[in-house]
């Protein structure tokens, strides 16, 4: 059985030109770029997509200037920030009025998996399932991006406080003041969902 | 526990077991099937528009530097080039000799000389 290459290996041959290691590399991190982008653009759609790629497209671009001192994720979170927070400061600016809505048939993303997903549950809980859903979407979406960053890579990606330190440019006492301000916000929004609320 | 004493110590983002559940079953998105197909094939139009691109540049830059050096060698031609020399026939210098003679005497005889 072939040694899985670790993503500095894999950067090493993609300064080189290797297509064939972009594409494992792209292949290994998909999920992860593509859920923290849809998180912070609060939907999964075209958008979301073209994000995503730009963020692998960058990384094809700056593997010259990576260099394996830290960890591979650390760096492609901070690329992955840097795109997300332009694009949504342009998409501000922009003031578009558009429909979000997350299960967009054309876009095909989630749809499949929905679907899928709920064929496990019956009819009440699917209704449940997506009433919660949609309430955690929600909260979430009205948290400030960075809130929503930090909180996203601490609970869902399960990085250090001192690697998000790293992708925010932020102190320590900045992040855990971030990521606390977030679950204050989140407690009071989803507090219907909690059995306990403050 | 108050709100500073639950942030200070850190567990303000630890201790809502709850509340990291309830984030939990709510994950984001996956990537659609496709997705890295249409990355790859977004990043191979992109080389080749790159290299596309890096010719025209190129082809640009030596029409630039040839228009340059035409530039600097004709500059350079007309600066060494010998200057037309002002020729003045012997005719012209005796009567311009003449013409000074006839002004001096003039100026002897206002002059009372």
């Amino acid at each position: 059985m072939p040694v899985e290459e670790s993503d500095d290996e894999l950067m090493v041959r993609i300064r080189e030109g290797e297509e064939e290691a972009f594409r494992v590399l792209v292949e290994r991190h998909q999920d992860r770029v593509y859920g923290t982008v849809a998180r912070m653009m609060g939907r999964a759609g075209a958008d979301t997509e073209e994000v995503a790629q730009d963020v692998f497209l960058r990384v094809w671009k700056s593997a010259g200037s990576y260099r394996p001192e830290g960890k591979f994720t650390v760096w492609l979170m901070t690329i992955l920030r840097n795109l997300v927070f332009t694009q949504t400061a342009r998409r501000n600016r922009r003031r578009e009025v558009e429909a979000e809505d997350p299960c967009n048939p054309e876009t095909g993303e989630t749809f499949t998996e929905r679907q899928a997903d709920e064929n496990h549950r019956s009819p009440p809980e699917n209704l449940i399932f997506r009433e919660l859903e949609q309430s955690v979407e929600e909260a979430l979406r009205a948290l400030p991006e960075s809130q929503r960053l930090v909180l996203h890579l601490r609970h869902t990606e399960g990085l250090e406080f001192e690697e998000i330190m790293k992708i925010m440019g932020m102190s320590l006492p900045a992040v855990k003041s971030l990521i606390f301000r977030a679950r204050e916000s989140l407690r009071e929004k989803l507090s219907g969902y909690l059995s306990e609320s403050k | 526990m108050d709100k500073n004493r639950a942030y200070a110590s850190g567990r303000g983002e630890g201790s809502d077991e709850e509340l990291s559940r309830l984030l939990a079953r709510v994950p984001p998105p996956r990537a659609p099937g496709w997705f890295l197909a249409k990355t790859m094939a977004r990043h191979r139009a992109e080389q080749s528009q790159g290299v596309r691109g890096g010719i025209f540049v190129s082809g640009w830059r030596w029409v630039l530097a040839t228009g340059v050096a035409v530039v600097l060698a004709v500059a350079w031609l007309r600066w060494e080039a010998p200057r037309d020399q002002l020729e003045i026939s012997d005719a012209m210098l005796f009567s311009a000799l003449d013409a000074l003679a006839e002004q001096d005497a003039e100026n002897n005889w206002w002059a009372g000389l």
